[in-house]
């Protein structure tokens, strides 16, 4: 894609967070994008699953004079969603005209991509924020039936691309012991990233009625931490 | 304001003052009972100035026996000690602190306070060689906390940096430890000396107990030299300090001024003329006729000399100047996210710095014959400050979000050597993420803000304007009970007139 072109490719918008300290390291501006290929139960954005509806659409161009006032303040952006890898094409010329501003990009996923297709995109991405929802294929927690995240995972951390893995722990429709056991055993040689593992929140989810009783214990929570910090993995983060 | 016998009786006979707040407000008194326009000649004009409020002295007072704000040097004592108080060089660490609190009972000031108690890190570190952090650090606790129950207004200023030092830790430390207003403190902050891991430390403490700011050091030597941040947030020299301030009440002259242009183009210029008259004339009489630089001991021994010395001329009250003009204007919009309104800010600013650049005065030299402009904050209980916000900040609950709010305050730093800040809170996760807090400071800095401060909402001690209060000792003066600290009656009033407490939080 020739850049000028590039710049007046549309990406559907959910909304801009000029300021945001949770997604990454640092103080760092939030996109949200719409449209997401899976449909967790615990969604906190549901609003931002459905890829026809388009709240906004803006040109690259657009976006980037958008947060330009915002970009002193911040050492990059983290493209959030719904699933920013679904826009590759789009995102690929958002970060290389950043990246000339000396701001880094990141992407929060859910890590079912297809890595070929993407390929460019993760060339261009200087971080991931992955999460890993499940490892079973059984489409119980994410709606659909979807594999190859921790095979994406683990291509990832090779590049060096990966700054923290998540996963939202919950007592039922995943088995959250073995999500961290099996990630563990990955990211105990990538001693500098993070794994948060994350108490499920029922408050303003999608499907609250399924999940209000499938929320783990502290206890629960404080034993998978442990497993991860047992298996050698370094950064150990539980939020409770 | 001159004063009368009534203000005597009612100072000497208040319920909700303490002793000392009594003495020092009888003082001030006695410095207001003669007529300036005698005293000090005043020109009648100039007089109708005060009188009508668009000028401020502070109440500050005309039979002026002393320098506004004195900045000692402090590396005299650890040098030489000090004749007058019989105190040798310290041999260590105990010696110096003890000679330190000698030194300050005996530094003058309005508030009877000094307002600078030195680059404290740099000056205990040299002392720390062979002692463990284990002994240092109870009486660096307990020198500091001495401070707060003693010297007991928040305008005292302690500075750190710019280099990480192990002293520096163990300040910070207790500072949070202590969650004490006084001293107020500032990190003199530099990207490029200051260590990456002091500076997150410095970041993290004022999230909690809302000190240090952040000052752009870099920025600060290029416009004053050597200096140190003191009382508020005032950039002044070291040894000497500045003889006074005056300030133009701009929300209060706006309301005067039939147009902008009628504002900018003939009622500044006038009043200006009256400030530097009345400025010139009050140094005059500080240095020729106080005796101050011919007797006191700070003088003869080297820790102040008057050449030194530079002095104030202030402005408050940019953001209700502008909302007026903008209504004049017949413009609906505010001081703050208005474009119209930061052209109008930039033109006063713009006349206030010509007038300045034009008037060059005597005693001076320090600042190259001119007076340096200070955005004056330290709100004070009457009336005219409600129409006048801090310095040029943005009106409470009129704030953009927070990259807007300070590209838009970035705009005036340029004008203010003296110094000006703004404060930004934060909500209670940044407590958690000092290092997206650094990169705001470090944004701020590249736009052109020189200080910048912050806390997290729901902290009972909170920057006021620029100043620490605690939000419990407010409630207590507003039940007229006495309190402890004379800046809690500033706050108070800040409180009452512009909400400060309810300042637009960083989500």
């Amino acid at each position: 894609m020739c850049s000028k072109e590039g710049l007046q490719s549309k990406l559907p918008l959910h909304k801009v967070l000029p300021f945001a300290n949770v997604d990454g390291i640092g103080n760092r501006t939030s996109i949200f994008v719409q449209g997401c290929d899976i449909r967790c139960l615990y969604c906190h954005n549901p609003e931002t699953q459905d890829v026809k509806f388009k709240e906004r659409e803006v040109s690259i161009e657009d976006l980037i004079k958008e947060i330009e006032p915002y970009t002193p303040y911040v050492r990059g952006i983290t493209v959030s969603g719904g699933e920013p890898t679904l826009y590759h094409k789009q995102l690929e010329v958002l970060f290389d005209e950043l990246h000339k501003q000396n701001l880094t990009c990141y992407v929060d996923s859910n890590g079912y991509f297809d890595r070929e297709r993407i390929a460019s995109l993760i060339e261009v991405t200087d971080k991931f924020l992955f999460d890993v929802k499940t490892l079973d294929s059984s489409g119980d927690l994410i709606g659909v039936k979807k594999t190859g995240n921790l095979e994406n995972l683990k291509y990832l951390l090779k590049l060096g691309k990966v700054e923290e893995v998540r996963h939202v722990a919950l007592t039922s429709f995943v088995d959250s012991e073995n999500v961290v056991r099996q990630i563990s055993e990955i990211l105990k040689d990538y001693p500098e990233v993070l794994f948060r593992i994350i108490k499920v929140h029922t408050r303003g989810c999608m499907h609250e009625d399924l999940i209000k009783d499938k929320v783990p214990s502290n206890r629960f929570m404080g034993n998978l931490g442990k497993i991860a910090s047992d298996i050698g993995v370094k950064l150990v983060r539980v939020q409770l | 304001m001159l004063s009368n016998k009534q203000e005597l009786f009612e100072t000497a006979t208040s319920s909700s003052l303490t002793y000392q707040q009594k003495i020092a407000g009888l003082a001030n008194a006695a410095i207001r009972l003669q007529d300036p326009r005698e005293l000090l000649n005043y020109s009648e004009k100039d007089w109708e100035f005060i009188q009508n409020g668009m000028i401020c002295d502070l109440n500050e007072g005309y039979l002026l026996h002393t320098p506004r704000y004195i900045v000692p040097d402090y590396e005299v004592l650890v040098e030489k000690g000090c004749d007058f108080l019989d105190i040798t060089p310290p041999k260590d660490l105990d010696e110096l602190l003890d000679d330190l609190l000698m030194m300050y009972a005996h530094i003058p000031s309005v508030t009877t306070f000094p307002v600078y108690i030195g680059n404290l890190d740099t000056l205990f570190e040299p002392f720390l060689d062979g002692l463990t952090d284990e002994v240092v650090y109870p009486k660096i606790k307990r020198f500091l906390n001495h401070i707060d129950k003693v010297f007991t207004d928040a305008f005292v200023h302690a500075d750190i940096g710019p280099k990480a030092t192990r002293a520096g830790y163990l300040i910070l430390r207790a500072v949070v430890e202590l969650e004490n207003p006084v001293p107020n403190m500032t990190f003199n902050y530099d990207e490029e000396i200051s260590d990456e891991k002091f500076a997150l430390a410095c970041v993290d403490s004022c999230l909690r107990v809302s000190k240090p700011s952040f000052s752009n050091v870099k920025e600060y030597t290029k416009v004053v030299g050597k200096h140190a941040i003191v009382s508020c947030y005032n950039s002044l020299p070291i040894g000497g300090g500045a003889y006074g301030l005056l300030r133009y009440r701009l929300g209060t002259i706006a309301i005067a001024s039939k147009d902008t242009d009628d504002m900018i183009n003939n009622l500044l210029p006038e009043l200006g003329k009256s400030i530097n008259h009345m400025m010139d004339e009050r140094i005059d009489f500080v240095v020729q006729k106080s005796n101050f630089f011919e007797s006191n001991f700070l003088v003869k021994e080297g820790f102040l000399s008057r050449d030194k010395f530079t002095s104030m001329i202030a402005i408050v009250g940019l953001a209700d100047a502008v909302d007026n003009l903008l209504q004049k204007e017949g413009l609906n919009e505010t001081f703050g996210t208005s474009e119209r309104g930061d052209e109008i800010a930039l033109a006063i600013m713009d006349k206030v710095k010509e007038i300045n650049d034009a008037h060059e005065t005597k005693y001076m030299e320090r600042t190259n014959d001119h007076y340096l402009l200070h955005a004056q904050v330290g709100a004070q209980i009457t009336p005219e400050d409600v129409d006048n916000t801090p310095a040029h900040r943005v009106k409470v609950g009129e704030e953009p979000i927070l990259p807007i709010h300070i590209n838009q305050a970035s705009k005036f730093y340029k004008y203010f050597d003296a110094g000006t800040g703004d404060l930004y809170p934060f909500d209670q996760t940044y407590i958690d993420h000092p290092d997206a807090v650094l990169d705001i400071i470090k944004g701020a800095f590249h736009q052109g803000t020189r200080y910048i401060t912050t806390y997290v909402e729901n902290s009972d001690l909170i920057r006021v304007t620029g100043y620490l209060v605690k939000k419990s000792e407010v409630e207590k003066a507003n039940n007229d009970k006495a309190v402890l600290r004379n800046t809690t009656w500033f706050g108070k009033g800040s409180e009452e007139y512009n909400s400060v407490f309810e300042r637009r939080i960083t989500k």
